[in-house]
C-alpha cells in the first residue's frame, strides 16, 4: 500500500480549495448524465467484455417515493469500469487483486462494475436499495451466460470447432456469477454493520460511482463508508488488515452537493483526487476521466 | 420531441417586444426571463442539477466581467477594455471576508489566468464559491476577446431547494428570431437536465424586466 500512495500525489488539504478547482474547470452544455433515459436495454462495452444491460426507464420517471435514479446507467459508471479493468491500468492491478473483496454502494441497477470487476477478484458485493435489485439480479444473471446471447467466440474458432475456447468462457461466466453476491442497503435505513453478509469479509475496496447528487444523502452515504471501512479493518479472517480503500467516482453537477459531500468526506477519511497520471494509456475511459471533462475519482482511507 | 412549439413562442415573444420596445418602453434595457416552475420533483431524492449552456446571442451585453490575471492577461484586459486584478491586488483583500463578498458582488462573472486559478483560493477562500462565481480558466493561446463572448453568453440552469428558477436568456433590444433562438435553446437544454425530462416541467413563462409575464407551457 505505501509504495503505491506517492502515486496519488498530495492529500486534499483543504475540502473548499478542491471544489473551487474541480467546479472552475467543468465543461458547458452538459445533461444530467444519463447514459440513454429512454431505451430498456442497451449494449455495454467494457474493454473486451460486452454486456447488454437491461434498465427501467418506466421506473425512472414514475412516482416512487424513495427515489429513482438507480433505475438507468448513468455515464460515469461504464468510465470507471473501463478504467479500472484496462489492461494497462498499473494502479487498479494493485487495489483488485484476486484475494480482494469489493463493496459497492449505490450499484443500481446496471450491474456494470459487478460484471465486469468480479473476474479480478474473489468477491464482489453490489448493494443498493430494494428496488433496484430485482432487475440488477437479472442483469448480472443474463450476462453470465444464463442467456443463451453470448457472443460467438469468432467464426474461425467455431469453424474449427473449438469447443475449449466455448467451455473456457462458460466456466468464466459461471465463477463470475458465483462472485457476486447482491444485497440491500439503504444509506439512510440501515447501519451497515448489522448486515451478516458484511460482518466478516475483511473488505478490501469499497466502491461508489454517481452516488454523489443530493445533500441530503451525502451524510448517510459518508457515514455508511465508514461503517464499512471500521468493518474492513477489524474483520475476523484478518484483524491487522489496513483500512479498505474508498473509490467515489462522480459526475460534477451540484455545486452546493459537492461542497457538502468534500467537507463530510474529508472530515472522516484522508482523501485524494486520482491525478491523470493514473488515466494516462488507459484508453478512452482513461482519457474521458481526465481534468476538465466533468468527471472526478476520489480515493479515501478511514483516518 | 418538444412540447412547445416555435409558432407559440413567437406569438408570445412578439406581444412581449412591443410592449417592452412600444407600449411601455423603459429607459433601460429590459432583461428577458426564463421562468421555470418544476413538478414531480423530489429535492431530498433527485439528482441535483446544475449545467450551462451558451447561448447563440449575448443574453446581456452589459454584463460586468473582471479577468483575475497575471500581466500578460492584464494587459490584454486592458487592451480590450474589460477590468482586471492582479495577484497583488488580490492580496491586499487581505483575506477579508467583506471586501471579498464585495468583489463577488461587483461582477457578474470571472475570468482567470490559467495558471493563478491554483492561487485563487488561497488568496479568496471561499468568497466566490460561495457566490456560485466560479472563475473560467484562460490560457495565453486563447483570444480574450472570444473568452469574454463565450463567457456572456453561458448562462447558468442550478436547481436550489426550491423548485423554480429563472435565467436571463436575452433582452428587449433583440430581434425576435435571435430571442426565439436563445429562448429555444434555452428550453431544450433544460429539458435535458431533468430526469424526467418534460414530465418534470411544471410551468415556462417569459417576461422583460417590467412587462407581464408570458406563459409559454
Amino acid at each position: 500500500m505505501d509504495k503505491f500512495l506517492p502515486l496519488l500525489g498530495d492529500e486534499i488539504g483543504d475540502p473548499d480549495e478542491e471544489c473551487f478547482l474541480l467546479l472552475s474547470n467543468k465543461p458547458d452544455n452538459r445533461d444530467l448524465g444519463f447514459v440513454d433515459r429512454t431505451r430498456p436495454t442497451i449494449p455495454v462495452s467494457i474493454n473486451s467484455q460486452d454486456f447488454l444491460i437491461h434498465q427501467s426507464p418506466s421506473l425512472l420517471t414514475s412516482a416512487r417515493g424513495a427515489g429513482t435514479t438507480g433505475a438507468v446507467l448513468w455515464k460515469v459508471t461504464p468510465l470507471l469500469a473501463g478504467w479500472l479493468t484496462h489492461p494497462s491500468n498499473v494502479f487498479a492491478s494493485r487495489i483488485l487483486r484476486p484475494t480482494s473483496t469489493v463493496v459497492e454502494l449505490g450499484a443500481g441497477t446496471s450491474g456494470v462494475l459487478a460484471l465486469s470487476l468480479a473476474p479480478l477478484v474473489a468477491g464482489y458485493i453490489a448493494t443498493d436499495q430494494q428496488y433496484c435489485l430485482k432487475l440488477l439480479r437479472k442483469n448480472i444473471s443474463e450476462n453470465s451466460g444464463d442467456r443463451q446471447a453470448d457472443p460467438p467466440t469468432s467464426s474461425r474458432a467455431k469453424a474449427a470447432g473449438n469447443p475449449d475456447k466455448r467451455s473456457k468462457r462458460a466456466t468464466e461466466n459461471a465463477r463470475r456469477k458465483e462472485k457476486i453476491t447482491v444485497l440491500p442497503l439503504d444509506w439512510q435505513l440501515t447501519q451497515a454493520t448489522s448486515i451478516p453478509e458484511l460482518q466478516d469479509k475483511g473488505i478490501d475496496l469499497i466502491i461508489a460511482a454517481d452516488c454523489i447528487y443530493n445533500e441530503s444523502l451525502v451524510q448517510p452515504l459518508v457515514d455508511t463508508m465508514a461503517d464499512l471501512s471500521g468493518l474492513g479493518r477489524t474483520g475476523e479472517h484478518r484483524p491487522d488488515r489496513p483500512a479498505p480503500f474508498v473509490m467515489v467516482a462522480q459526475e460534477l453537477r451540484s455545486p452546493d452537493v459537492l461542497e457538502a459531500f468534500m467537507a463530510a468526506f474529508c472530515s472522516k477519511f484522508t482523501v485524494w483526487r486520482l491525478p491523470d497520471a493514473l488515466y494516462e494509456g488507459c484508453g478512452d475511459s482513461g482519457r474521458e476521466l481526465m481534468d476538465g471533462g466533468g468527471y472526478v475519482v476520489h480515493l479515501g482511507i478511514l483516518k | 420531441m418538444s412540447k412547445i412549439s416555435v409558432a407559440g413562442v413567437r406569438g408570445n415573444v412578439k406581444e412581449l417586444l412591443t410592449f417592452s420596445t412600444e407600449t411601455k418602453k423603459r429607459n433601460f434595457l429590459e432583461t428577458v426571463e426564463l421562468q421555470i416552475g418544476l413538478k414531480n420533483y423530489d429535492p431530498q431524492r433527485d439528482k441535483r442539477f446544475s449545467g450551462t449552456v451558451k447561448l447563440p446571442q449575448v443574453p446581456r451585453p452589459n454584463m460586468s466581467v473582471c479577468i483575475l490575471g497575471d500581466q500578460h492577461d492584464i494587459d490584454r484586459a486592458k487592451h480590450v477594455g474589460v477590468e482586471s486584478m492582479s495577484v497583488e491586488d488580490l492580496k491586499k483583500l487581505n483575506k477579508n471576508k467583506k471586501l471579498i463578498k464585495k468583489l463577488a458582488r461587483k461582477y457578474d462573472a470571472f475570468i482567470a489566468s490559467e495558471n493563478l486559478i491554483k492561487q485563487i483560493p488561497r488568496l479568496l477562500g471561499p468568497g466566490l464559491s460561495k457566490a456560485g462565481k466560479f472563475p473560467t480558466p484562460i490560457s495565453h493561446n486563447e483570444d480574450l476577446a472570444g473568452k469574454l463572448t463565450d463567457v456572456k453568453s453561458t448562462i447558468k440552469f442550478q436547481l436550489k431547494k426550491v423548485l423554480c428558477l429563472g435565467v436571463a436568456v436575452g433582452n428587449v433590444g433583440m430581434t425576435e428570431d435571435q430571442l426565439i433562438a436563445n429562448i429555444m435553446l434555452s428550453i431544450n437544454y433544460l429539458v435535458s437536465l431533468l430526469k424526467k425530462g418534460w414530465q418534470n416541467v411544471g410551468s415556462l413563462t417569459i417576461k422583460a424586466s417590467m412587462s407581464p409575464p408570458k406563459r409559454l407551457y
